[in-house]
């Protein structure tokens, strides 16, 4: 191609006429199924979405090239209906059908991150542009992943390069000053594989005003706020940095280091922002050896250090003071065999190790917890269209001692379109050190204290699902029952001014989900989400449950343009049904506050030349919705904001 | 735009002098201070005449001339009324910034009177008492009817006449201190010596 043709495509990208004919090219063609995709996370082995005993939700790296997020966040946010993140005193709080951060196990490369603010990790060492695919898998998966892993497992495979020589470029811009610059680099030769990603980004702080008055709605009278609040969203920057190495000595052995980095600025808000910024910073490293010693026979051995900690910087008088700092080591050995061509054994060995230092304890307190475990899962194919899973994990904890948690599954194919699969799992979460240990003065409120004689948490998960799958067309429905038990809970005492920990609590959850992807014709794409949730949490015959009841998620997109010059439309919509949240005041008498249903909208129009050039605009929340009154459990979007961005990849270039 | 440049500082020179022969007023200097005002039970005493907080005995402050002004968390008291014998009281102005404050306004004072002071902070019912304290001056809400509690700092310039019956201009600037400690005050302030209305 000419240089004077170069520049004419290029300027062609930049321009918006589009010519309406479809095209043929990868984009067009892939599996909108998801099927075929290869997962890991519900056997700890590869298997296909469609032969996996467990229900695999997966999102590709296509899948995010096409949304482009702006974060992991919203990524899932997007793509997962049932998912809702609020925003408590401006810490994201992740709400997956009716269970908080402590019930949801965050996973990187099948690995644990340290760290955590009010139970939820920090969502923004996970870079959207370094994500090969994630694993979304609902109900408990303890038998495999241990504590935490009761309301669902939400796996990110971060990217392994396969290009002889790589590199990608990434820059977008947006509302509220937002800026995000993101490279990724990869390089493949002989034996080596290398894969380096950073991230920097920035967003300001914004304001949301009410409209309206905050209502408390009480039995026998309504009380209105005196004022309209405003609610400061708090903006930040984080430089996120991630190298991979891979060296495969021979057909036997293969090793895997990776190292992770982020540090993280939260501009706070408020008054309290011109005296104090909270620094953030997560290391993490992993080493992971993989020796096949036959066919049949292999095994992993991995060891994993991750480490986060918040910093106070008190920029008035530039003073940096560490107040939290958690550390975790993770050491596993697992055996893979085949015992015949129908049964593969899959066992485990591990260490946990956890230390944590924070505010909450007295001052200069330091806890520990180890955990050793055992675990092994049969998967057995009895017969030519069922699939047996049964496994059964025991750890023993340094401070509630054993635990047991089996679980098996069932998958059952009908015919080559119908799909059945039950699952019955006992899951646990062991109490965490802060729940432990917490010694703290709340604000000169109130002391919390924690309780070193707490046992773990255990929940009981049966689920039942189905999918059709036919050409284009793909449905799956499933329904689930979640009861947790020994749950942890907050009591005052009896002089009111000490909380503190006790197993007493009791939550069952029931839902259903539905799910379907389809193509009514070659170049449009339709695919829909929706979960219905009922969360039974109780107390004095009030239900105190803040889970929106029905969600729903609607994505399409159409291509026009031929090959090399595509344009994708996307237009992605999410909806939340209302909700009413109970809460006791400071007279112990109940309210209730409203919280209306609403849905928004995102339309993106995407340019892309060949593989290796994309230009995408679009509008968040098109039709500006925001809420009257902007309380804990609203959807804090400041309305209409727009984003553009430039994706170069020079795949194609060096492959040529 | 040459000659526009060139005749610039000329001008600036001109309504410089003119600035000069209109007013010899002296300004005042505006001090910063930090009041650790953390104490639910203590109140910390201000002289403006001395610039700096003064021991008062929490049992005869009402008595006691030596102090100007008293903080306790988002309370304030001024040597007069309900507060002390002095001459104090305070006035709100409409004013948002010290500088467009210049002379003291020649009446509206508002003595102290009783309010109801937090003196513990308890859950779920914390424990008040009626004190003696401003009720003129409103300068931080603080809503605490469901946690965390809710800081609403408000910007206003009051005018406030000291125990001697001189007058100061201050504004509350933050009620964090440098470590994030809340209730620790940073007020700004100019006061006039000379018992002249100027400021």
């Amino acid at each position: 191609m000419s240089r004077g043709k170069r520049v004419f495509h290029l300027l062609c990208i930049l321009l918006p006429a589009v010519s309406v004919q479809a095209q043929t090219d990868t984009l067009v063609t892939e599996d909108i199924t998801h099927l075929r995709e290869v997962v890991v996370t519900g056997t700890r082995t590869p298997k296909l979405v469609k032969d996996s005993p467990v229900l695999t939700r997966v999102i590709t790296a296509k899948d995010i090239r096409k949304l482009n997020p702006a974060t992991f966040r919203s990524l899932l946010e997007m793509e997962l209906p049932g998912i809702e993140f609020t925003s408590n005193a401006n810490v994201p709080n992740i709400n997956l059908q009716g269970l908080d951060g402590n019930y949801v196990l965050f996973l990187v490369d099948g690995e644990r991150i340290a760290g955590e603010t009010r139970n939820n990790i920090d969502y923004d060492l996970l870079n959207p542009n370094n994500i090969e695919r994630v694993e979304i898998v609902k109900g408990s998966l303890s038998t495999l992943y241990g504590s935490n892993a009761m309301g669902g497992v939400i796996n990110i495979i971060t990217k392994k390069n396969t290009r002889p020589l790589h590199l990608g470029l990434n820059a977008r811009a947006g509302s509220f000053g937002e800026q995000q610059y993101a490279l990724n680099a990869g390089l493949n030769r002989g034996q080596l594989n290398s894969q380096t990603s950073a991230l920097w980004k920035t967003i300001r702080n914004y304001t949301l005003e009410d409209r309206e008055y905050l209502t408390r709605i009480y039995p026998d009278k309504v009380i209105a706020d005196p004022v309209l609040r405003k609610k400061e969203v708090e903006g930040g920057k984080s430089l996120n940095l991630e190298q991979k190495l891979a060296y495969r000595f021979s057909d036997l052995l293969s090793s895997e280091v990776k190292g992770t980095y982020l540090q993280r600025e939260r501009f706070n808000a408020g008054a309290e922002g011109t005296v104090l910024h909270n620094l953030y910073y997560s290391y993490n490293a992993l080493l992971r050896n993989s020796l096949r010693l036959d066919e049949r026979n292999h095994l992993d051995l991995s060891y994993n250090f991750s480490r986060y900690d918040k910093v106070n910087f008190y920029h008035r008088i530039d003073l940096k003071e560490k107040d939290y700092t958690h550390h975790l080591h993770n050491l596993r050995l697992i055996s893979h065999n085949r015992l015949t061509s129908r049964q593969m054994l899959t066992s485990g060995a591990e260490f946990l190790s956890e230390t944590l230092s924070t505010y909450m304890f007295q001052s200069g307190e330091k806890f520990s917890a180890d955990s050793y475990t055992l675990y092994t899962q049969h998967d057995f194919t009895p017969a030519e269209r069922l699939n047996l899973l049964t496994g059964v994990r025991w750890d023993k904890h340094s401070n509630y001692g054993g635990n047991l948690s089996p679980s098996v599954s069932l998958k059952y194919t009908l015919s080559r379109a119908v799909t059945l699969r039950t699952t019955y799992a006992g899951g646990f979460r062991s109490p965490s050190l802060k729940e432990l240990h917490t010694n703290w003065d709340h604000l000169g409120m109130f002391q919390i204290i924690g309780n070193p004689h707490l046992k773990p948490e255990k929940s009981r998960t049966f689920s039942l699902s189905g999918d059709y799958s036919r050409g284009k067309m793909y449905v799956s429905a499933s329904l689930f029952r979640n009861l947790i038990h020994d749950k942890l809970n907050l009591l005052w005492n009896a002089a009111n001014d000490t909380i503190y920990y006790q197993n007493t609590g009791r939550q069952i959850l029931k839902g259903a989900e539905l799910n379907t992807a389809f193509s009514p014709l070659k170049n449009w794409k339709v695919q829909m989400g929706y979960t219905y949730t009922h969360d039974g949490r109780r107390e004095d015959g009030r239900n105190l449950s803040y889970t929106r009841p029905h969600t729903a998620v609607f994505k399409t997109d159409y291509t026009f343009g031929k090959t090399g010059h595509r344009t994708v439309i996307s237009l992605n919509g999410k909806y939340l049904s209302s909700t009413d949240v109970y809460s006791e005041d400071n007279e112990g008498a109940y309210y209730k506050i409203h919280y209306p249903g609403y849905s928004t909208w995102r339309l993106q129009v995407s340019r892309h030349y060949k593989d290796y050039l994309a230009l995408s605009a679009g509008l968040n929340n098109i039709f500006n919705y925001t809420p009257a009154v902007n309380s804990f459990y609203s959807s804090g979007s400041a309305g209409r904001t727009f984003f553009i961005s430039l994706n170069l990849d020079s795949g194609l270039i060096f492959s040529n | 735009m040459k000659f526009n440049y060139l005749f610039l500082p000329v001008m600036l020179c001109l309504t410089a002098c003119e600035d000069k022969e209109e007013e010899p007023k002296p300004v005042l200097e505006v001090k910063t201070v930090q009041i650790d005002a953390r104490s639910y039970s203590e109140w910390v005493y201000f002289s403006f005449e001395k610039g700096e907080i003064v021991t008062v005995n929490p049992n005869s402050f009402s008595t006691d001339l030596n102090w100007d002004i008293a903080f306790h968390r988002n309370d304030v008291r001024l040597n007069g009324g309900a507060s002390g014998k002095g001459a104090g009281g305070a006035l709100k102005t409409s004013a948002k910034s010290l500088t467009e404050v210049g002379t003291a306004p020649a009446s509206g004072y508002k003595t102290d009177g009783m309010k109801s002071i937090m003196t513990k902070f308890t859950l779920p019912v914390p424990v008040f008492e009626d004190q003696p304290a401003s009720t003129e001056i409103n300068w931080l809400n603080v809503d605490t009817s469901n946690p965390p509690p809710v800081y609403t700092l408000f910007d206003d310039v009051y005018v406030v006449k000291t125990a001697q019956g001189k007058y100061a201009k201050i504004k509350f600037k933050n009620y964090l201190g440098d470590k994030n400690e809340t209730m620790i005050i940073t007020l700004e302030y100019a006061y006039q010596p000379d018992g002249s209305t100027s400021l």
